[in-house]
């Protein structure tokens, strides 16, 4: 089978983009767990100081280590569909905390920001919706990728038959 | 000619889901073990088993206010209802300047503890306060205990606005065997401190209010 060039060379480019990201925003959290651990306690998600402190102290370093397995092309489909898995669930809290803000206040729903927890900093919630349904997309178009360049190795548990 | 495996694009051989998903699944295994190691030697890292957000039980309200500042009004605002249901005492912005004049005339007596982390201590706080980063309070506890004990008046603050830190850390003070009668929460914090012309002293971490600041 010949290799598809042009679509292994977007995955490739899809792969450095969302590690890339997923790196940078993981350590800017883990940098400031303190932070971090504050923005996950305003979404009041549990109740138990564990949890939540297991939470903040591992979902930075997740992120990273997640964003290095993308970079260097390893696990690459099972990396990419926990991205995916990820991604819905903290795209779902954050819209709920901005139609939150929406309703207590008379801003008009694109002109919130705050600080999501995402690691960025504040951002206008229009933004980051966009910009989660794209990382979103770039996940699920990795999963569906079957060509990989330039990648350690693309299947953990399985060698590839091609060289 | 052998290719390089680092150029050559290597397609995975079709897999079922159920690999995907174990792939998944190890990763997820392996990722969250890296991450709570990763988070255990880090010199920022949580403590997994402490409850950084503990409150007092709901008391009732509050009566004690400082005799140099019982005239003086409280900021309104829901902050006050929550502080005083839990037995802790606001005091406001002319409150806490009377009880800093005090603390310079009696540094024993009156206290004031800044319960931000150690680089906005650093860069400007109220003259003698003593640091007390709230999350990491390891470094300084001992020694704020030390002042508690033989103070009558402990003024504690962190940034003001929506910052729930000097209630926290008041708590902590309290479960540490501070009597909470003596806890007093300046709410406007050090944002307001500085907003209103207050003095402050920039630096690092000395103790006792012989600290000089930017008068």
């Amino acid at each position: 089978m010949r290799p598809d060039l042009p679509r292994a060379a977007v995955g490739v480019l899809a792969r450095w983009l969302l590690g890339g990201l997923y790196v940078w925003m993981g350590l800017s959290k883990a940098l400031d767990p303190v932070g971090f651990l504050k923005l996950a306690h305003a979404y009041a998600l549990v109740d138990t100081p564990l949890l939540l402190n297991l939470i903040a102290a591992a979902v930075p370093w997740f992120e990273v280590f997640c964003g290095l397995l993308l970079l260097l092309g390893v696990a690459v489909r099972g990396t990419a569909l926990l991205s995916a898995l990820m991604l819905v669930p903290f795209t779902a809290l954050v819209t709920s905390r901005a139609l939150a803000l929406h309703a207590g206040g008379a801003l008009p729903f694109c002109a919130i920001k705050f600080d999501c927890g995402c690691g960025a900093g504040e951002v206008l919630i229009c933004w980051k919706l966009t910009e989660n349904t794209a990382l979103t997309l770039l996940s699920v178009g990795l999963l569906s990728l079957r060509q990989h360049g330039f990648c350690l190795r693309p299947a953990l548990f399985r060698r590839s038959r091609f060289p | 000619m052998k290719a390089d495996p680092h150029t050559t694009l290597a397609p995975s051989p079709p897999r079922a889901p159920r690999a995907v998903l174990v792939e998944a699944a190890a990763v997820l295994t392996a990722g969250l073990l890296a991450a709570l190691l990763l988070n255990a030697v880090s010199p920022h890292g949580l403590q997994l088993g402490r409850d950084y957000f503990s409150k007092p039980p709901v008391t009732g309200a509050a009566t004690n206010q400082p005799a140099s500042a019982a005239s003086a009004p409280v900021p309104a605002n829901a902050a006050l209802a929550r502080l005083r249901s839990r037995g802790l005492q606001p005091l406001e912005h002319r409150a806490a300047v009377v009880l800093f004049h005090e603390a310079q005339r009696r540094p024993e007596s009156v206290i004031f503890v800044d319960v931000r982390n150690d680089t906005l201590y650093e860069a400007g706080h109220i003259p003698g306060a003593h640091p007390l980063d709230y999350y990491r309070p390891e470094a300084h506890l001992l020694d704020v205990l030390g002042a508690c004990a033989a103070a009558r008046q402990i003024v504690v603050y962190c940034t003001g606005g929506d910052c729930e830190d000097s209630e926290l850390a008041a708590n902590l003070l309290s479960q540490a065997g501070v009597p909470r009668e003596r806890l007093f929460i300046y709410l406007g914090g050090f944002a307001e401190w500085s907003e209103n012309g207050s003095p402050v002293a920039a630096g690092g971490a000395r103790r006792g209010l012989q600290e000089g600041g930017n008068r």
